[in-house]
């Protein structure tokens, strides 16, 4: 078979033929349709790896030999099978969606809370497991009809569409026809799979053309927000849109005691020392001349631009602007039941930019993205010298901005970071490594130069 | 440069769908198509259905650059359609004109009730077969005698009472497929009326000179995030082979930064690829024809 030289031009002239079963089948659909040969690929789940995909190593350049052709041949066979699927819906598992754009178009800013105005499709059959932090039930003040139906954000609507959980319908009736009132009379007959005088059902294409839109359109979600959502989605996050006006999350007000008593005691550390100081002279010399027993009070007048110092709460705070601005909220999955009504504080808020329409944030852009985020200083537990590059790199505020270049995802975290609360000279005066005084038991550990730096390599 | 396709029914140009600003292809033979024919691969960047909780390998739709889409154009490889508007004209026309779609609707129905019958049979044929102590050699191999019990492989049903099992596992097999069945189908090419569809045509898109060149000298491209750059550049499809080049692209008379070449050229040559820039220069008619590339290597002396 190796050595045949039919064979390969026999397998591309079938690209999804899959395997020898396929004419077998064609021959029985007679119904007066061709295109079978694709079937039993086209609702097979089977066969989805890299490694079915990707086989082996790659090579460096065509080299004209049929087994390399084979292997090509096999790798795109795979993916075209893989592509060539169709999403069905089984009648026990069938949850049908319908696309109704314009119910709470109306609907003003203040008075919605839970975003009704972008949701634009309604659930008709609420069966599986996704809604643990997917739609919102709408509540009976907005809508006496429909209360306690579940409706989707475009994102999240997309979302179901695209791995095959809903089946997103074209309405043709109105919504009180297609969705009476659930305690009404049950005589009324609901529209099964087959019956297209209720509504058309839509294909993912028509729902990509529904529901994903620029920037600023109602009802629709961006390509960029939407890839951030599935991307995480796909990984088992937990996402929600941030909330439009965020009211900081009273952790913010909270001041870590232990990171507080530690700032003071650094102050009360330097008032004593800047007393033995000489004076300092405007006119220089930088250090002023005399006898110095310390490293620290030369440090000290050497320190003449003022440094950032991070504070709970902002003098002056800017309004974020987009697409520096956060629209995600991100929980880890596991752990305490999720509840979308009542999202505990996020593990991650997240900006999302796109490679076409923007550049590195400036100063201005990324200090007030990151003052919109809650007061965060690291854990009071990471104390002394050896700890010092975990503590600047959480920063006391941390954001993460996703960046999507045609649908690959990079996430980059920004942290508000206090390199003027780390003095490194005040480990020069104490050589045993007595740091900040009173702190002797753990002082063993850090002495000069440990860290993580480059010592270690 | 790879083997191609040209024993296919003609079948219209692959068919690009531009919505918000990108250029996406949502039909699996258009993909396969362009990928073989003309050589794009663009990525995918869809959810799969089948395996929806894994970020390594994704689905349809494909996104191709708008440069790449132009440079399908120009070739006449492929077009592109307003798919926002096409959509709001198809869906917005008379019901009646819906028929086609709903016919293929009905068709994949049927073809899955075929399919998932057949399944159903088939694992039903294996149970019995294990029940009776057989081997289950053939029904891996052979799908189609399990629906039809009444020839050849009587024996199989004879030892186990096969219209329970199967209809445990596919349950109102006998209702109509029609009503146990929805269908999401992924492209709408059954769903757009070719008129809409000619309609809606887009023929302005920004085009790319290089993107042209290495489209007409047979190069597949990927996005060149990776690496940092504007292409990743390969010789053939990425499937199956390595990147040779990174490709910048710059104007005719653009000064390019020495330090832009220097991190392209060391860093393309740490990867064991060179670095390309390329420009068009505009006095000599238009790319592909016009275009002038150079690779770097970073010497490393």
């Amino acid at each position: 078979m190796a050595f045949d030289d039919d064979d390969v031009p026999t397998a591309s002239r079938q690209p999804a033929a899959g395997s020898e079963d396929a004419p077998t089948l064609e021959e029985e659909m007679e119904d007066g349709v061709a295109d079978f040969t694709k079937l039993s690929s086209m609702f097979s789940k089977k066969g989805i790896s890299g490694k079915t995909i990707r086989k082996g190593e790659k090579d460096f350049e065509s080299h004209g030999t049929q087994a390399q052709d084979k292997v090509l041949e096999a790798s795109r066979q795979a993916m075209e099978e893989v592509l060539g699927y169709t999403r069905i819906h089984r009648r026990d598992a069938w949850v049908r969606a319908w696309y109704f754009p314009d119910r709470f178009a109306e609907l003003e800013g203040e008075d919605d809370d839970i975003l009704l105005r972008e949701r634009v499709v309604v659930v008709e059959h609420e069966k599986g497991n996704w809604m643990k932090d997917i739609g919102r039930s709408c509540p009976s003040s907005k809508d006496a009809h429909g209360a306690g139906r579940l409706w989707l954000l475009p994102e999240e609507a997309l979302y179901l569409v695209e791995r095959g959980t809903i089946d997103l319908w074209w309405p043709n009736k109105s919504f009180e026809e297609l969705l009476p009132k659930p305690s009404g009379s049950e005589a009324q007959q609901s529209f099964g799979p087959d019956d297209y005088e209720a509504g058309l059902p839509l294909t993912l294409e028509a729902a990509y053309t529904l529901l994903v839109g620029f920037e600023g359109e109602r009802g629709k979600t961006t390509f960029s927000k939407y890839h951030v959502f599935t991307h995480l989605k796909r990984g088992g996050f937990n996402i929600l849109r941030a909330p439009q006006n965020p009211e900081l999350p009273s952790e913010s007000r909270v001041v870590s005691p232990s990171w507080y008593g530690f700032s003071l005691w650094q102050s009360l550390f330097s008032f004593l020392s800047l007393r033995q100081e000489p004076k300092v002279n405007s006119q220089g010399p930088l250090v002023a001349p005399g006898l110095y027993r310390s490293y620290h009070s030369i440090y000290q007048q050497l320190a003449i631009i003022p440094r950032h110092k991070p504070s709970p709460t902002p003098a002056e705070s800017t309004e974020p602007q987009d697409p520096f601005k956060i629209f995600y909220h991100v929980w880890k999955s596991g752990g305490a039941p999720f509840s979308k009504r009542n999202p505990p504080p996020p593990d991650f808020r997240i900006a999302v930019t796109d490679t076409s329409d923007t550049f590195v944030p400036d100063l201005a852009q990324i200090e007030s993205l990151l003052e919109s985020t809650p007061y965060d200083p690291p854990n009071p537990a990471w104390q002394g010298p050896g700890r010092v590059y975990q503590r600047l790199k959480w920063g006391h505020r941390n954001v993460l901005v996703a960046i999507v270049d045609r649908g690959l995802v990079n996430f980059m975290r920004f942290g508000e970071g206090a390199f003027g609360e780390e003095k490194v000279y005040e480990r020069f005066d104490n050589p045993r490594g007595r740091y900040r005084g009173g702190k002797g038991g753990r002082g063993g550990r850090g002495g000069r130069g440990r860290g993580r730096g480059r010592g270690r390599r | 440069m790879t083997t191609t396709v040209t024993a296919w029914p003609p079948r219209p140009l692959p068919r690009i769908s531009k919505i918000a600003g990108r250029y996406l292809v949502f039909d699996h033979e258009d993909a396969s198509v362009l990928r073989r024919e003309a050589n794009t691969n663009g990525s995918l960047v869809g959810t799969l259905p089948q395996q929806p909780t894994q970020n390594m390998f994704l689905g349809l739709p494909i996104e191709l650059r708008p440069e790449e889409a132009e440079a399908l154009v120009h070739k006449n490889l492929a077009r592109v359609v307003d798919d926002v508007a096409a959509h709001q004209a198809a869906l917005l026309r008379s019901p009646e004109s819906r028929a086609a779609y709903i016919q293929s609707l009905r068709r994949d129905k049927a073809a899955a009730h075929k399919v998932l019958a057949e399944r159903a049979a088939q694992k039903a044929a294996v149970a019995a077969g294990k029940a009776g102590g057989r081997k289950k050699s053939k029904s891996k191999a052979e799908p189609a005698p399990a629906p039809a019990p009444s020839d050849g492989d009587d024996t199989l049903f004879a030892s186990a009472p096969p219209p329970a099992v199967s209809s445990a596992s596919t349950p109102r097999v006998a209702d109509s497929p029609m009503d146990n069945f929805g269908v999401t189908p992924t492209s709408s090419r059954d769903l757009i009326p070719a008129d809409v569809d000619r309609e809606f045509e887009v023929s302005n898109t920004p085009q790319g000179p290089l993107a042209r060149y290495l489209q007409d000298g047979g190069y597949h491209t990927t996005p060149g995030l990776r690496f940092g750059s504007e292409y990743s550049v390969y010789p053939g499809d990425p499937l199956r082979f390595h990147a040779h080049f990174m490709a910048n692209q710059y104007d005719w008379d653009e000064e390019i930064p020495i330090l832009d070449i220097i991190e392209g050229g060391r860093l393309a040559t740490a990867v064991k690829k060179a670095f390309v820039i390329a420009g068009s220069d505009p006095s000599k008619g238009e790319a592909p024809e016009n275009v002038i590339a150079y690779s770097i290597e970073w010497a490393g002396m």
